[in-house]
């Protein structure tokens, strides 16, 4: 009985800290790999799940909070960062840009989404640009929280090109953020949407510095 | 059980004790890598996609 009550200990040790520390560790080193590659000369290949697509900033959830996007939203995929729903658009294309990622455990990287606000900027570096996209006003969305609302598990109408409009052909870049709701539940979904407002080529020698963004000015 | 551990334990008490610290650790090791990560998809917390699953 007391063996039992402590791998149950072990196992909240194990989900609260273990699964966090793990893929912050790997975070980390898929940026740098990232960042490395981005170093050398693109190749061509098809898109294969795990794979780094970009590095994410939204300084709502945090000064300092970048986390790696990869292709794909299987459990595999999500520990490592925010995963990208492959079948949406990349960054900067026109249509939607769809991730999700854990709400709690695992890096946990949209612990804190509810508190995204209308108006925030979400950065998406890739190889050659950064995107800002910035957060919509959600339609019907109640007053206390303008910028998300939450919606069924299955309600997979979010990640459409033009989010909710199926079959509508896509003309603006759009960006829908999926978590899960309650945090330690999963019976909704938390959706954010926003739309691109900043293209930022990278130049030679371009810097982070180059974005207003991360001058503390709004960018 | 811990008791018939201890009982079956060979040698000395320095050498009990230094393969029971083992025994703990192989224990350890093995729930935080391979039964724990085997739970984790079944939580309930571990699903964020739309469409009834991580997968959309």
């Amino acid at each position: 009985m007391i063996t039992l009550g402590v791998v149950m200990l072990l196992l909240v040790v194990y989900q609260l800290f273990w699964t966090n520390i793990e893929s912050n560790r790997k975070a980390h080193q898929i940026e740098s790999q990232l960042r490395e590659k981005w170093a050398l000369p693109p190749t061509k290949g098809p898109k294969i799940p795990g794979d780094a697509v970009g590095i994410m900033y939204i300084q709502r959830l945090g000064k300092t909070w970048e986390k790696p996007v990869v292709e794909g939203v299987d459990l595999d995929d999500l520990a490592k960062g925010v995963g990208h729903f492959m079948e949406t658009a990349e960054p900067g294309e026109v249509g939607n840009f769809a991730v999700a990622a854990h709400r709690a455990t695992h890096g946990e990287p949209f612990a804190n989404l509810n508190a995204i606000q209308p108006g925030d900027k979400v950065i998406v570096e890739t190889r050659t640009d950064w995107y800002t996209y910035t957060v919509d006003k959600m339609p019907g969305a109640s007053a206390d929280h303008p910028a998300w609302k939450l919606v069924d598990p299955n309600f997979g109408a979010v990640v459409l090109p033009v989010p909710e409009k199926p079959g509508v052909i896509a003309t603006k870049k759009l960006l829908t953020l999926v978590t899960c709701n309650p945090r330690w539940g999963h019976t909704t979904r938390l959706i954010v949407y926003g739309h691109m407002t900043k293209d930022v080529k990278k130049t030679p020698g371009a810097n982070f510095s180059d974005l207003d963004y991360f001058n503390g000015k709004k960018g | 059980m811990y008791g018939f551990i201890w009982r079956h334990l060979p040698g000395p008490l320095a050498v009990r004790i230094l393969l029971s610290m083992l025994l703990l650790l192989l224990a350890l090791y093995l729930l935080f890598n391979q039964f724990f990560p085997w739970l984790d998809p079944k939580l309930p917390f571990n699903q964020v996609g739309p469409e009834g699953g991580a997968t959309p």
